[in-house]
């Protein structure tokens, strides 16, 4: 019964989880120009994520390791600083317009500059850390993201023509704006397979205790946990197919995606798009947080764990503490919350191949995983999606300058 | 060597600088009339829609008076960035003065909304509305989609 608990709770917040920032705004911006076209981004991003975070999972509950700290143990320092930095640079990057989107919608609901909201958004995401546990912050957070299903039932009220959904899911050419086109389908791409989650993933899988009785555990929820969380980032692209699209309305600022459910819902649409956005990326905003001081303590060798108090572990709490409240100044500041995300998007994607090239040395080392190593299924997914990320990396800054404006 | 097999720093520093200025250039095209005025005609859609909602009370005031000095701002900058000459002579009277047209449009929308006046406001839904007609044939005039 317990295990079913677990198992109902751990696919849950997979779904609460899902959406952020990043996955919002680039799929309502790929409705409002293209329609359906780009679905199969999201389908291919949730596959991958679904893959890389089976694996992380996998890692951690048979070794006990975390990727971060696999990778450090079996290429070295030397090696695992490349990670290592991308991954602090690219988080915090993402880290700022999560917090940016907390802040804008509670713009939105006020009237107040999200600037003036940037700095207490921080506080509020770093005293969660401070006080709770790592089960408040991942599942408490989650739990509430699952208002975010508002999209599913909007998506389902405006019928969509599920035809031409489905066949959106197979890759197709653009027909008008090719640079804008390939731009947000690698932005969708990054908005999925950020590195943080399936690196948050395995630090949870490890401050959780798992072991290889939690392999099906960890498969269910990374397969039906993932894509149901897919469902979610391919409704609010409907939405927008169905609601922009056809008004003409293109999104230059990120507020323009307040108007997306009034159409649908009315008022409560609107109230529950702005709790969505808030909940969504205030839950994003502890995750890079707690994945970011986890990284670079697993890197450097010191103590971890949300669930132990922040003085037994100082380095890693001051590591959250600075670095929260950093990403804040960074949008206390004013930078527009649209173009950080969308950047932050893009450098996401280019810097998959770090992370994702070594997830198949480490898990096919027999000595690492043993029998749990790769099958011959996995690796060729993992190989797929290791192409992918090398032709993300190579056509990442042309399409920020062609694309990207 | 005069052509083709010439190698020398100088030329390879200006074809290094040649490929780097190239996408530069080309992104410089989003800046380009059909664009601008693409982006106005998705500004008067965001208007309308505003005015639409708000009547209803679908929105927040603060919201929607939040936008519209927003979409205020971005059709001023189009108008800023509007040249004349980068427009057939044809377009080159029309098209600043439907931007204009749209920068007054908001304007009345906002105050619409300040007054909470709903009448007014189905009058700015529907000036938005012809107005967003007029950017796209004055788009697709300019060879737009």
């Amino acid at each position: 019964m317990k295990r079913i608990l677990d198992l109902t709770l751990g696919i849950v917040t997979s779904i609460g989880g899902f959406l952020e920032a990043g996955s919002i705004i680039t799929a309502v911006q790929a409705g409002a120009v293209f329609g359906y076209k780009l679905l199969w981004t999201i389908a291919l991003g949730t596959l991958g994520l679904m893959l890389l975070v089976e694996q992380s999972g996998r890692l951690a509950a048979v070794t006990g390791r975390t990727v971060g700290d696999a990778l450090r143990e079996r290429f070295g320092i030397r090696f695992f600083i490349i990670p290592l930095v991308t991954g602090l640079l690219v988080s915090f990057l993402v880290l700022a317009s999560e917090i940016g989107g907390v802040a804008l919608a509670l713009q939105m609901a006020t009237g107040i500059g999200f600037q003036w909201w940037a700095m207490p958004v921080a506080f509020a995401g770093w005293f969660l850390l401070w006080k709770g546990n790592f089960g408040i912050v991942e599942k408490g957070t989650s739990l509430l993201g699952l208002v975010t299903i508002v999209f599913v039932v909007a998506a389902l009220k405006l019928h969509p023509d599920w035809g031409r959904v489905g066949a959106s899911l197979l890759p197709t050419a653009p027909d008008h704006d090719g640079p804008r086109y390939w731009y947000l389908a690698v932005s969708i791409i990054g908005a999925s397979i950020s590195p943080y989650l399936y690196m948050f993933y395995s630090s949870g899988a490890v401050e959780d205790g798992w072991g290889v009785n939690d392999l099906s555990t960890n498969k269910a929820t990374a397969v039906l946990g993932m894509s149901f969380g897919g469902i979610l980032s391919a409704a609010v692209l409907i939405i927008a197919a169905l609601v922009f699209l056809p008004r003409g309305i293109q999104v230059d600022r990120y507020e323009q995606a307040g108007l997306l459910l009034p159409p649908v819902l009315g008022h409560t649409g609107f109230v529950l798009f702005l709790a969505s956005l808030g909940i969504a990326c205030f839950g994003a905003t502890t995750e890079i947080t707690l994945a970011m001081a986890y990284l670079l303590a697993q890197g450097l060798g010191w103590d971890w764990s949300e669930n132990a108090r922040p003085k037994q572990n100082a380095r890693f709490s001051l590591t959250y503490t600075v670095t929260i409240l950093l990403a804040g100044v960074v949008m206390a500041v004013g930078i527009d919350p649209l173009k950080l995300t969308n950047f932050s998007m893009m450098l996401t994607a280019a810097s998959l191949p770090v992370t994702v090239i070594p997830m198949f040395v480490l898990m096919n080392d027999e000595a690492l995983v043993g029998e749990h190593r790769n099958r011959w299924f996995s690796n060729a997914a993992l190989g797929a999606l290791s192409i992918v990320t090398i032709i993300v990396l190579v056509s990442a800054v042309p399409l920020q300058i062609l694309g990207g404006s | 060597m005069p052509n083709g097999g010439d190698r020398s720093p100088r030329t390879k520093r200006r074809r290094w600088v040649g490929w780097i200025a190239l996408p530069l250039l080309i992104a410089c095209g989003g800046n380009d009339p059909a664009a601008q005025i693409q982006r106005a005609g998705s500004w008067a859609a965001t208007t309308r829609e505003l005015a639409i909602e708000r009547q209803v009370r679908g929105i927040g005031r603060a919201y929607t008076s939040d936008m519209l000095d927003a979409g205020q701002r971005e059709v001023q900058k189009i108008a800023r960035s509007l040249k004349p000459s980068d427009l057939p002579e044809t377009l080159q009277a029309r098209v600043p003065a439907a931007v204009g047209r749209l920068d007054s449009v908001i304007a009345s929308t906002r105050s619409a909304v300040r007054r909470g006046d709903a009448v007014a406001l189905g009058a700015a839904a529907a000036d938005a509305n012809a107005l967003g007609d007029t950017l796209r044939a004055l788009r697709a005039a300019l060879g737009g989609k």
